[in-house]
């Protein structure tokens, strides 16, 4: 009897107790593990329902209702655009725990004109009119997908794990990173006045050539300015068998764009990288019409804010002189005009912070599981949450996207893997999904811990 | 009886044959050229486009069969066999003797008219590219049917100075290449006679009315057009080193085929290599797989031709090459052969002959010498490819001499051919073709 009754208390407190231990004992990769197959289904109902830019109304909605339910303070329609056909569809869930830093973990929200051939029983089959009101295939090629069910996924977490840290976090889900405008609408509507300025600013994106399981983060520059530039290019048009009696605006832009590869090779620091692509150019009608002018538009890629000048003072530089050099009068110069805004600021991984996670990383995925990666001349507006001066400490970090296997055979095979923006690009969704939570959480409880 | 009505009939019995005797192409270009005037504003007030030319070349039948010649008209065959071919011939036959052929094109431009002429043109068709576009007679080819015409009557009023055959060729399609092409492909010469010489005038738009500029040897060019289509490797703007840039090539390429004309070219062998065209990509950030350039290559010598469209594909290639391009890449060069004309070759002793007889019409002073060019027309090709047939084309001021001194004064160029401003001072432009070229035909078949 006694020894029944014994057994009986026992199992009465082991199951008193239960609840309160399997909480201490919880972890950022139990409640990954726990939370995968649900993140899994709003992946692939993300993924096959994606959005374009500025137009990001149903996935807008679905993290709104899912930060909501992991204890987040929803506000919804933040953002203020330029453009007017692009509706404001930013959301930022506050999630408070007392006194404490705040931090910043954001997702981008938008997918890309792109027709899916993945072949996957869950790929898209969206078609949406574009700004230009054309219809348009549209894809998550670039795995923003991914990043909004490991933020869903975060936001859970760390509504689980609230005795482990303390402060703010401000999930910010952004809009239109894609064309470059989400993050600066979202600070124009007033995001930091509203939501308070963060101490750290965090986010993550999938990796096309890093194992799933891995993740890969840079110190320093890790995304590039990127400027976009007009430059149309003037002569004197006339017969194309009378070359001496009109300025011939096609050679001369053949000698501009050779005249600028020097941009790159003989002005600029062989350690400061810069890219500068001639991506379209047009000019002329038939074979035997000297036309009046070329165009060209041109992408400008640098890190450095110093650097950037002088390269889009070199183009402006170079094209005019060029064309002094072939005898054009001053008034038919060419014209290269630089919008006022970039099309993204390059990105700047503190070092500091850097050091710090990736030391919290490799404790919880492992020494292996952590690379560091060369920086891209991509671009990514994420850099606008550091501001200008970069006061915000912030990191970018990569988690990969592929298939081991693959990686191995691609590597075997010198095959290349489908790239980011790729029609064929396939994340392996639930190792991808499981890191990129892992990774976030256990920053943000690194830099909010008791 | 009152006699006096006899006297003056036997009067003018006498005179008429003594006043005949006396007519020369100056007297009868005079004559005729209130007739011809009417001619040349109706027909430039109704332009039409080439291969379109229906309406002219009814009227240049008409008026050859009114000066005596036989008519064939609708001769010619097209290489497109869904177009109509309105090539007229008229034949003038005068006993045995040489045979001459005399060329004046019948298309218009599609040219915005901007001379604020009286009868200037308000017609607009339907253009190559199915658009409606406005048409004009820009580049005088309304001259040359209207002294086409007042040749033809002055030569079959002076049948007692020559002997042979006269072919008149109202030719189609001269601007947009293929007219001549045509009406020879179509039996030209096996039906009418192959030509002991060919001649053809052209007005000119910087010489003095009055005036004739001719020229020995090659005095237009080789056309040639060709299609490049450059390949790169095409990708995201950032990421240079993955892909192989097909601007940056094409700019290489086009800057190389500067040495085609400065270091591989005889100086003293005009060549010109235009690139009309450049067009490739959508965006700032994508590098494109392919650039498209449209060239046009003008050369006179038959292997300066050959040699210059060599080396426009060996450049093409090369640069590619250089640039790291596999060979399944490499740039595609296509010469157009139906869109080809060959040089126009004023035969030396023919245009020696040509000129004694303008000096002789016109006077010493009114006939200079004209500048060879690097425009094209297909007059060419009734010379045949081996320039059998001795052919000469001229030159006839059209601009009021006014107009030519205050453009060397100010500096302000003349309107040119094919500009909605060109305006011929018709008068003395007409009375010069007219007197140039019956003087030149008379003197290939004199007694």
């Amino acid at each position: 009897m006694t020894k029944i009754k014994a057994v009986s208390f026992s199992i009465i407190l082991i199951s008193i107790l239960a609840p309160a231990l399997g909480v201490a004992q919880q972890t950022p990769q139990s409640l990954a593990d726990a939370e995968l197959p649900s993140l899994v289904g709003i992946y692939k109902d993300i993924h096959t329902h994606p959005e374009l830019s500025g137009f990001e109304e149903r996935t807008a909605a679905l993290i709104a209702k899912e930060l909501r339910a992991a204890g987040c303070q929803v506000t919804e329609h933040v953002g203020k655009y330029e453009n007017s056909k692009h509706k404001a569809y930013g959301v930022v869930g506050v999630m408070k725990n007392g006194d404490g830093p705040t931090v910043l973990v954001r997702t981008d929200t938008d997918a890309l004109p792109v027709k899916e051939e993945t072949g996957l029983p869950y790929a898209s089959k969206v078609v949406a009119k574009n700004d230009d009101s054309k219809d348009v295939p549209v894809m998550h090629a670039c795995g923003h997908d991914t990043h909004i069910a490991a933020f869903i996924g975060t936001a859970r977490a760390l509504g689980k794990l609230k005795n482990q840290w303390h402060g703010t976090i401000v999930f910010v889900a952004q809009p239109a990173e894609e064309i470059g405008t989400g993050a600066r609408a979202l600070l124009k509507d007033g995001l930091y006045d509203r939501f308070g300025k963060p101490n750290f600013a965090l986010c993550f994106h999938d990796k096309a050539d890093i194992e799933a399981g891995h993740i890969g983060v840079t110190e320093g520059y890790t995304s590039a300015n990127v400027d976009s530039v007009d430059v149309t290019v003037r002569g004197v048009g006339g017969h194309g068998g009378y070359p001496h009696k009109i300025k011939d605006p096609i050679v001369l832009a053949a000698e501009i764009i050779n005249a600028w590869q020097t941009i790159v090779s003989r002005e600029n620091n062989p350690l400061d990288p810069v890219v500068l692509t001639v991506g379209s150019i047009h000019g002329g009608t038939k074979h035997n019409i000297i036309p009046d002018e070329v165009k060209m538009q041109i992408t400008v890629r640098t890190y450095k804010p110093e650097v950037r000048e002088r390269v889009l003072a070199d183009i402006d530089r170079i094209a005019k002189g060029c064309a002094a050099a072939a005898g054009i009068p001053a008034e038919l110069a060419p014209i290269v005009s630089v919008p006022k805004d970039l099309v993204a600021v390059a990105t700047y991984n503190n070092p500091e912070l850097t050091k710090r996670l990736v030391a919290v990383w490799k404790k919880s995925l492992g020494d292996k599981n952590v690379e560091m990666v060369d920086p891209t001349m991509g671009g990514d507006d994420f850099s606008e949450y550091s501001l200008p001066d970069h006061s915000i400490p912030a990191v970018y970090f990569h988690f990969g996207a592929v298939d081991p296997a693959k990686i191995a055979e691609s590597r075997q095979t010198g095959k290349e893997l489908p790239t980011l923006h790729s029609s064929k690009f396939a994340p392996v969704a639930e190792p991808t999904i499981r890191t990129a939570i892992i990774g976030m959480t256990t920053a943000v409880l690194d830099l909010t811990k008791k | 009886m009152n006699s006096r009505p006899f006297l003056i009939l036997l009067l003018s019995m006498w005179i008429a044959p003594f006043i005949l005797a006396q007519q020369t192409p100056q007297s009868f270009a005079d004559a005729e050229l209130p007739s011809l005037l009417t001619i040349y504003k109706d027909l430039h007030s109704h332009p039409e486009l080439s291969t379109k030319e229906q309406r002219s070349a009814e009227i240049v039948a008409k008026e050859l069969r009114g000066a005596g010649c036989e008519v064939t008209e609708n001769f010619g065959k097209y290489d497109n066999p869904s177009w109509k071919c309105y090539g007229v011939v008229g034949v003038m036959k005068n006993g045995t003797g040489p045979t001459v052929l005399v060329r004046a094109e019948m298309d218009s431009l599609p040219v915005q008219e901007q001379t604020g002429a009286p009868y200037g043109s308000k017609v607009t068709m339907t253009g190559v590219n199915g658009k409606e576009v406005p048409v004009m007679h820009a580049c005088g080819h309304d001259i040359h049917m209207a002294a086409l015409i007042g040749t033809a009557r002055a030569l079959a009023r002076l049948k007692d100075r020559w002997h042979g055959t006269i072919i008149f060729i109202g030719q189609p399609a001269e601007e947009a290449v293929g007219g001549a092409h045509a009406m020879l492909n179509a039996g030209l010469y096996e039906r009418f006679g192959r030509p002991d010489y060919a001649l053809a005038l052209h007005d000119d738009a910087e010489i003095e009315a009055g005036k004739i500029g001719i020229a020995e040897g090659y005095t237009q060019a080789n056309v040639d057009s060709v299609d490049v289509t450059v390949k790169g490797i095409g990708g995201h703007g950032a990421y240079p080193h993955k892909i192989k840039d097909p601007i940056v090539l094409s700019a290489e390429i086009i800057n190389a085929w500067q040495t085609i004309a400065s270091r591989e070219n005889n100086p003293l062998d005009p060549v010109v290599v235009t690139v009309g065209s450049i067009v490739g990509g959508t965006k700032h950030n994508i590098i494109p797989d392919e650039v498209k350039m449209q060239v046009t290559v003008r050369t006179y010598k038959p292997e300066v031709r050959e040699r210059v469209l060599a080396a426009i594909d060996r450049i093409a290639k090369g640069c590619a090459t250089a640039a790291g391009l596999p060979s399944d890449k490499m740039p595609e060069v296509n010469v157009l052969k139906k869109e080809a004309v060959n040089a126009t070759y004023n035969n030396p002793e023919l245009t020696k002959r040509v000129t004694t007889s303008l000096k002789g019409a016109l006077g010493d002073n009114n006939v200079i010498h004209k500048d060879p060019v690097m425009g094209a027309d297909d007059f060419s090709d009734f010379s045949l490819p081996d320039h059998s047939v001795p052919g000469c084309m001229f030159h006839v001021g059209a601009v009021d001499p006014a107009k030519v001194a205050e453009s060397k004064k100010t500096g302000v160029p003349l309107p040119s051919l094919h500009s909605g401003k060109f305006l011929p001072l018709p008068e003395p432009t007409l009375r010069t073709s007219v007197v140039g070229m019956t003087s030149t035909v008379i003197n290939l078949t004199k007694k």
